[in-house]
């Protein structure tokens, strides 16, 4: 059984060109599986350069940081605390913005995971900082939810990894598997707490709906910003009070030549189903998404 | 789509609504539900807006859940431009969106048995069909939200939860109002520092924490709109701006940029990696204490300017976090300059977010601070039973603090309570700096 896991990233600024959120994604073939590092982080927006910042740590977290001990997670992270210099990086010369990052520093939360795809099962290893969170959706088992955090969670001041060397980083650990049916998501909390409004309010078949409408018109159309928010808030012309970040991962067959987002839109309408095809290869239908056929599988359209 | 019923609901009523369609179908009604009618892929904003105007009729479904919905709210001001028929059904008691309230004032709501039941939908589903039908054209049009409703905005009176992130556009207001007359040549209770020296650094700290807020890596960002009026300054300047650039409201870009003077100070700061700078810290000085020998009270007045400038923000910041107006004061308003009618329509100057909040700061005297007993910070309607005079009056003239505000009061006083107020009197300087730090807290959603 040949299987891929499949990855997209839509990310929403607050104000253009000002997005702290950070998404890093880097799929290894493994010794005999597909891995999937996955990491989104989110920029404090109090303090100066933590967009610089996420993306410095996301960049390091998808190199296996979820397999670390606490001692080691400190010693990476020191490691690029030593070198992060943005004072330096950007030549800043105003005294109170140097004055503001010496004082506060950059930070940033983190959630990471490493998906790996074995013949038996997904497994999912993560960790996090703060409030940014792992969530597995499951359309008829439920959601399952990493740091545990409901929506009256967000918007407190949470734990944070400063760029200040030597300070401690307040990490959880979670280590669980998911099936083929399921999707694992990334999410900042701009994005991650109107998901969790829905499933709360609608249940997680509501929150899956609302995601593959955003897949499906990333497929199309190319999703851009305004999509996220209109699949998450439920409102057509609705709009993040905060960066928003989502990324989304599942094991599906593999398909040669076919987008990852592709293959997305046809696990997340149904149209993929993942059971060897014992058909001769002439019957199997086609997908109807690009005129791609999913050779070795059979796929259904879902109506 | 011409004879369609577009279904207007909260997501928590989507069984209700599934209920309507059903009996209305039935009924040889065609409907509207988004929840099956848009196509997998397409875009929501123009399949409901070209569902909305191609309908003959709204039902809007009205609820506890509704009146929380911008949604809905949405999609019956599309209704109302679009001069299609309201018929709004209420399913529980709850009062609508103040959106809502004002496109139906003049309707006639249906309201729902408290027992939904299918053949009270179906008797619903027969009036409407009978309300579509060509004879009853005149009925139908009575359901038309007319253009002169729909011309102007219409006014919300949200309780103020002031969660709304700060941004470039969505800026936050903020108008300090300081009594410069004679008294504040006198030193505030518990120290030995005239009222006017006291106030002077503390607005400067709310200046400098404001401009910490709004600075980016590329410098001040335009989050905030500051204006401090001094009062009783004296005939001909009764009220007149504190700050050296600028009359009103000033960007806290061009506040940052302009300082009266910048005095220095050595600091050590522990850098990021460990190391220990020593460096010169400027502190910006914009105001000076300000006291005039023969100024009166003349509040009134320093909250008509306030009125002006906050009722022009809001006309361009309608989307922004409602404005604060703090005024610190250390004694009785002179004869005639009582604010109370001003200061009741600056309360109704309203964002789509909130009413605008007025919060008052009495500064007290030596004498009745040794006794303490006069001393209130953030009293609710239990405490201000006692009061009396100017302190009730003044407790009168302040706004409760919303949520966060009070959150944050708490965790610097203790005995805050529910409906508490953005008021503090025969207050000391810790209290004075206690007040401005609840209530500038909104500012601190600064992204």
């Amino acid at each position: 059984m040949n299987r891929r896991l499949v990855s997209a990233v839509w990310s929403s600024a607050l104000e253009p060109g000002e997005n702290r959120d950070a998404a890093a994604t880097r799929v290894s073939t493994g010794a005999t599986s597909p891995v999937a590092h996955v990491a989104v982080a989110d920029g404090a927006s109090r303090t100066l350069f933590s967009g610089l910042w996420a993306q410095t740590i996301v960049g390091a977290a998808v190199q296996g940081w979820p397999e670390l001990g606490s001692r080691d997670l400190l010693v990476h992270t020191d490691d690029l605390r030593a070198t992060f210099d943005p004072l330096t990086r950007y030549h800043v010369d105003d005294a109170a913005v140097q004055e503001k990052w010496m004082r506060d520093a950059s930070q940033t939360t983190l959630v990471a995971a490493t998906v790996t795809a074995t013949e038996m099962s997904v497994d999912v290893s993560s960790v996090a900082v703060g409030d940014s969170v792992l969530m597995i959706l499951d359309k008829e088992r439920g959601t399952i939810t990493f740091p545990p955090l409901t929506p009256a969670d967000f918007g407190r001041t949470p734990e944070l990894i400063t760029s200040r060397l030597g300070e401690q980083i307040d990490a959880v650990r979670w280590e669980g598997h998911m099936t083929e049916r399921e999707l694992l998501l990334l999410a900042t909390d701009g994005a991650a707490r109107p998901l969790m409004e829905v499933i709360e309010e609608e249940g997680t078949e509501a929150a899956w709906r609302r995601i593959a409408q955003l897949v499906d018109a990333a497929h199309h159309h190319g999703a851009a910003d305004a999509d996220l928010a209109a699949a998450l808030l439920g409102d057509p012309s609705g709009c993040f009070q905060d960066d928003a970040t989502l990324l989304l991962c599942a094991a599906v067959p593999d398909v040669p030549d076919v987008s990852d987002v592709e293959l997305l839109s046809a696990f997340m309408s149904g149209s993929l189903v993942a059971q060897p095809d014992t058909r001769p290869a002439t019957r199997h239908r086609r997908l109807g998404l690009s005129g791609k056929s999913f050779s070795g599988w059979v796929t259904r359209r879902a109506r | 789509m011409a004879d369609t019923v577009f279904i207007s609901f909260a997501m928590k009523n989507q069984e209700v609504a599934e209920r309507l369609v059903v009996a209305l179908e039935k009924h040889g009604l065609r409907c509207w539900i988004a929840t099956r009618d848009i196509p997998l892929g397409a875009s929501w904003p123009a399949e409901i807006s070209n569902a909305i105007s191609g309908s003959r009729l709204l039902l809007v479904v009205l609820s506890s859940d509704a009146s929380k919905s911008e949604h809905l709210d949405r999609e019956v001001g599309l209704a109302a431009d679009a001069h299609v028929p309201i018929f709004p059904l209420k399913i529980d008691d709850t009062a609508p969106s103040p959106t809502v309230s004002y496109f139906l004032a003049n309707a006639q709501h249906k309201i729902a048995p408290s027992a939904f039941t299918d053949e009270w939908a179906a008797t619903l589903a027969r009036e409407i069909s009978a309300l579509l039908a060509p004879e009853a054209a005149a009925e139908l049009e009575k359901l038309t939200v007319d253009d002169q409703v729909v011309a102007h905005e219409p006014p919300v009176h949200r309780s103020s939860a002031l969660d709304v992130r700060i941004t470039r556009n969505t800026p936050a207001c903020m108008v300090l109002l300081v009594d410069c007359s004679n008294s504040m040549h006198h030193k505030i209770g518990g120290g030995d520092e005239p009222r006017r020296v006291v106030v002077a650094r503390a607005i400067n700290d709310v200046l400098e924490n404001l401009e910490s807020l709004a600075l980016g890596e590329r410098g001040a960002r335009p989050y905030f709109d500051v204006a401090v009026l001094g009062y009783g300054l004296g005939a001909g300047t009764d009220v007149e701006s504190l700050l050296p650039h600028g009359d009103g409201l000033i960007s806290i870009v061009d506040i940052s940029a302009h300082p009266k003077r910048v005095e220095q100070e050595e600091r050590r700061i522990s850098r990021p990696d460990g190391t220990i700078a020593v460096r010169a810290k400027s502190r910006k000085i914009w105001v000076d204490p300000r006291a005039n020998l023969r100024g009166r009270t003349v509040a009134r007045r320093a909250f008509l300017r306030a009125q002006a400038l906050v009722d022009n923000w809001i006309s361009t910041h309608s989307e922004s976090t409602p404005p604060i107006v703090l005024n610190i004061t250390d004694g009785q308003y002179d004869r005639g300059e009582d604010p109370d009618d001003v200061v009741r329509a600056i309360q109704e100057l309203a964002t789509r977010v909130g009413n605008t909040l007025v919060f008052n700061c009495h500064l007290s005297d030596t004498r009745t601070f040794q006794s303490r007993s006069g001393t209130v910070i953030f009293p609710s309607e239990d405490e201000a039973e006692r009061f009396v005079g100017t302190m009730r009056r003044l407790y009168d003239q302040s706004s409760l603090l919303p949520p966060q505000m009070l959150e944050r009061a708490r965790e610097n006083i203790d005995h805050v309570r529910e409906g508490a107020r953005g008021y503090a009197y025969n207050a000391d300087a810790a209290i004075l700096f206690d007040f401005l730090e609840v209530g500038t807290q909104p500012m601190a959603q600064a992204r």
